[in-house]
């Protein structure tokens, strides 16, 4: 159960950042071009508020996406989690899980275009990914300094600190730069 | 050390995006190597070794496919690599002398290997013979247009690249006038892009602010020929244009020459 439950995770991570906009519109073209028409013109292309937009182009399906990746994220992280052992294993496996799409690119690749991701989205996709990454090692590392204190001859250790200072380092950056 | 490598980045990237381009890349591949010495099984079953093992094999294959695709678009047998001039844009007047657009330059790439360029697509061009550090650069341009030269049988594409700074600035400073410019090796990585239909529409609005312009022109080829062609129900195009300053406009002129020389029979209105 519990490999076929991360696998599910995995999966679903994938498809809610990549292929959703693809294969929904591919499904909306059998069903009959008034689904389609609706779906654009309600979901697809309207902008969202500007209050929340900040400085980007948002559009109400990117925000649905977003949330559903984030609700992902918090059930797979947090849902019947019995102690903070467990914790600490899941966001670990959840950080590199999300590490997988990440290792795609910061660039355009030839399967995010033939998912047919434009330039900008690509650049949002993968910063969002970056930052759940960072925020799930956070976690992780809260979670398992809080069990045992560091010891830092132990090899892995020092390298869960460096990985997540690194990350750290990577987030703010780019939150202060805003410009990727 | 990743560290101090790390802390870099932040104050790096402010001046040279390039560098942290690179670095994010090289730092990745030590996070990614730091995370395997991290996870504390060696089992090759376990999740977290699964996953680390997709990631790295995930980057080796895109980077492989990268490699592949950049190697087929730019070699051929005959003219390996393609070649690119840049080329300063000139707004030429009947009287008086010619006015050089001072913002703008544009790229004519030789292509040994054509694609056939729809509107909407783009590509990461690179020039490694630009500046001593342009051989890492690449950086992405819409394709503007796109034209077959008889004499030679070459195929180039054009893209307009607006001064800026970083590699904008570079090829600024290197463009010269219509054939006095030296042919460069260029490295296109692409086509990328969607393209949208517009030819079913009646009436096309086009928006345009600036630079972008150089994105809108190829839907506006691409409609025009395909009505030439019969194959278009367009009857009215309008691409509104929001220029900043007086200069750019200069552009705008270049612009509508290109369009109307090549589009004599058309009704411009511009």
């Amino acid at each position: 159960m519990d490999i076929t439950l991360w696998y599910a995770i995995a999966l679903s991570g994938l498809i809610a950042c990549y292929i959703v906009p693809f294969i929904s519109l591919k499904i909306f073209q059998k069903t009959g071009p008034r689904v389609k028409h609706q779906f654009l013109k309600h979901v697809y292309y309207p902008p969202i508020h500007r209050y929340l937009r900040g400085s980007e182009q948002t559009t109400r399906f990117d925000l649905l996406v977003i949330i559903i990746f984030l609700g992902g994220v918090v059930l797979g992280t947090g849902i019947k989690v019995q102690d903070v052992n467990e914790l600490r294993r899941r966001s670990g496996l959840i950080a590199v899980i999300t590490f997988i799409p990440l290792s795609l690119g910061a660039r355009m690749n030839l399967l995010a275009d033939s998912c047919e991701v434009r330039l900008g989205t690509y650049r949002r996709i993968h910063r969002w990914l970056g930052g759940i990454f960072v925020a799930e090692g956070l976690v992780h590392t809260a979670a398992a300094v809080s069990l045992q204190k560091l010891d830092i001859s132990k090899l892995r250790d020092v390298g869960g600190l460096t990985v997540s200072s690194g990350s750290i380092l990577y987030e703010v950056d780019s939150c202060l730069l805003n410009d990727f | 050390m990743g560290l101090l490598l790390l802390s870099l980045v932040t104050t790096l990237r402010r001046y040279s995006y390039e560098i942290y381009v690179w670095l994010h890349w090289i730092l990745t591949s030590g996070l990614l190597a730091t995370l395997f010495i991290h996870t504390t099984t060696k089992r090759t079953l376990a999740p977290s070794t699964v996953y680390l093992v997709t990631a790295v094999g995930l980057q080796i294959v895109m980077s492989a496919l990268r490699f592949a695709q950049v190697g087929y678009r730019n070699i051929k047998s005959r003219r390996i690599f393609s070649r690119a001039r840049v080329q300063t844009i000139t707004f030429k007047r009947d009287s008086g002398s010619d006015i050089l657009v001072s913002d703008a330059v544009h790229v004519h790439v030789r292509l040994p290997r054509l694609w056939q360029p729809r509107a909407g697509q783009y590509v990461y061009l690179s020039l490694p013979g630009l500046t001593y550090a342009s051989f890492a650069q690449s950086h992405p341009f819409y394709v503007a247009w796109w034209y077959h030269d008889e004499e030679n049988g070459n195929d180039y594409v054009v893209f307009i690249v607006q001064r800026r700074n970083g590699f904008a600035n570079d090829l600024f400073l290197q463009a010269r006038p219509c054939n006095q410019s030296p042919e460069l090796t260029a490295l296109i990585e692409g086509p990328y892009g969607k393209e949208l239909k517009l030819e079913s529409y009646r009436t096309v609005i086009l928006f345009a602010t600036g630079i972008g312009v150089a994105g809108q022109i190829p839907y506006v080829t691409q409609i025009l020929e395909a009505y030439q062609n019969g194959e278009a129900e367009t009857q009215r195009i309008a691409l509104f244009w929001e220029i900043d300053s007086e200069g750019k406009s200069l552009g705008f002129f270049t612009v509508r020459k290109h369009l109307s020389l090549i589009f004599s029979s058309f009704r411009l209105g511009i």
